[in-house]
């Protein structure tokens, strides 16, 4: 069969290129020595490794606990670099100004009790959490919004009076303004604290130490500004100079 | 290893584990605002009162803290502003004027009881204690804390050339006193 062919392919290179015919059909490249014969095993073996198994047991061991403590050591590798830094830049900082501050050690010299770190946080006193309850917080806000609401009251009653009215101006002069507050309820304080805004209840919201003032005083510090910008907002009512009254 | 300033403040702000993120809070910088303090104020039991009112005033203040800054800064500040007042009030209450602060404290530290005037680290706090409150802290926090100027400046709300400048003079200073003495 193998002759056939040859014969078949030798006419078709007759006909086709008669210098080819005449070559032959031996290759003349060589192979190393015993190549075929050792070929079959040098590819099993190969094959053998690509198909391996890797063992759950291998020879290379870290030791017990390396990568539980692998983070801490690069953190404190990191801090102890860039405390070194710090301290080479100081050094170098100390040896233009006053080159003896190098030449100290920095050892502190002060003694203290032993075992004084050890016990410090459990002889520190915590204080206890204070709980501010909103019902105590809407106190200082109903206190707050007294204070307000008197200056505000006691200002239009000022404000309404005519020459008449002036001398009872001098009535409400004299009225004791606590007591008047402590006739006006929870309810109505409450209602006026959710009805308007209360400027500086804040600070007195967050200070808690912070003595309640005066509602006196209050009234006092209201600006001819402050009234007249109120008469302006009220149409209805009669501008009276008051800087005598109010001083 | 020391946990993280950001663990703490997570333990801290759980109220569960509030008193043991303090804790540890406290376990990781009282050393180092100890001797801050102990620095200027000498006497032991004064940076005992000091460091303690420091750790309650973080304590009430830890909540609010923004971390806007880090927290070694903030609560070098508070140990700052609490070791000035303490000195302040000393002042007051010991009758002491501004010139009288220097030898009344060289006094304190010669009476620790191992003073020794030969030793180099001795005459140094001599030194230390003969400059402005001020430029005290500005040099024992560089010096002795090796603190970069940023952090300083944090820290004391101070700009960092006003900080050098201090450092400075106060180098200066006390190259001239060790020199003298």
């Amino acid at each position: 069969m193998v002759l056939e062919n040859r014969l078949h392919i030798l006419q078709e290179l007759n006909e086709l290129a008669p210098a080819l015919a005449d070559v032959g059909f031996d290759t003349p490249y060589r192979v190393p020595e015993h190549y075929f014969e050792n070929l079959p095993s040098l590819v099993l073996d190969q094959v053998s490794e690509l198909n391996m198994v890797i063992p759950s047991s291998h020879p290379f061991q870290a030791p017990v606990g390396y990568f539980e403590g692998l983070t801490d050591k690069i953190w404190n590798r990191l801090v102890e670099e860039e405390s070194q830094l710090a301290e080479a830049d100081l050094l170098a900082e100390n040896e233009t100004i006053a080159p003896i501050l190098n030449s100290i050690d920095k050892q502190m010299l002060y003694t203290i009790p032993q075992g004084y770190f050890e016990n410090f946080s459990a002889t520190l006193k915590i204080p206890e959490t204070k709980l501010v309850s909103f019902y105590r917080m809407r106190r200082w806000m109903n206190y707050a919004a007294a204070a307000i609401m008197a200056g505000i009251l006691v200002t239009s009653a000022f404000l309404f009076t005519d020459k008449r009215q002036n001398d009872e101006f001098e009535k409400y002069r004299q009225v004791d303004i606590s007591t008047a507050l402590d006739q006006v309820s929870e309810a109505e304080l409450s209602n006026y604290i959710e009805n308007n805004e209360l400027v500086g209840a804040d600070d007195w919201l967050l200070n808690e130490n912070q003595s309640i003032p005066s509602v006196n005083e209050n009234i006092k510090s209201l600006s001819t500004e402050k009234l007249d910008q109120y008469l302006k907002d009220n149409k209805y009512l009669e501008p009276i100079d008051l800087s005598d009254s109010l001083k | 290893m020391q946990p993280s300033d950001k663990d703490l403040l997570a333990l801290f702000s759980d109220a569960t584990t509030r008193e043991k993120g303090f804790t540890a809070i406290v376990k990781k910088y009282q050393e180092k605002l100890y001797w801050h303090i102990r620095r200027m104020v000498i006497e032991h039991a004064d940076a005992d009162d000091v460091l303690q009112n420091t750790f309650i005033k973080v304590w009430k203040g830890l909540e609010n803290f923004r971390e806007d800054s880090q927290l070694y800064t903030w609560l070098y500040r508070i140990a700052t502003n609490e070791t000035l007042s303490f000195l302040e009030k000393q002042k007051r209450t010991a009758s002491v004027s501004l010139d009288e602060m220097a030898p009344y404290l060289e006094n304190k530290i010669k009476s620790d009881s191992n003073f020794n005037a030969n030793k180099l680290e001795w005459r140094l706090q001599l030194a230390i204690q003969e400059l402005p409150e001020k430029q005290r802290l500005v040099f024992n926090l560089r010096y002795y804390d090796a603190l970069p100027y940023e952090a300083m400046s944090k820290i004391l709300e101070t700009s960092e050339g006003a900080l050098k400048a201090s450092y400075h003079h106060a180098a200066k200073k006390i190259e001239a006193f060790l020199k003298k003495y």
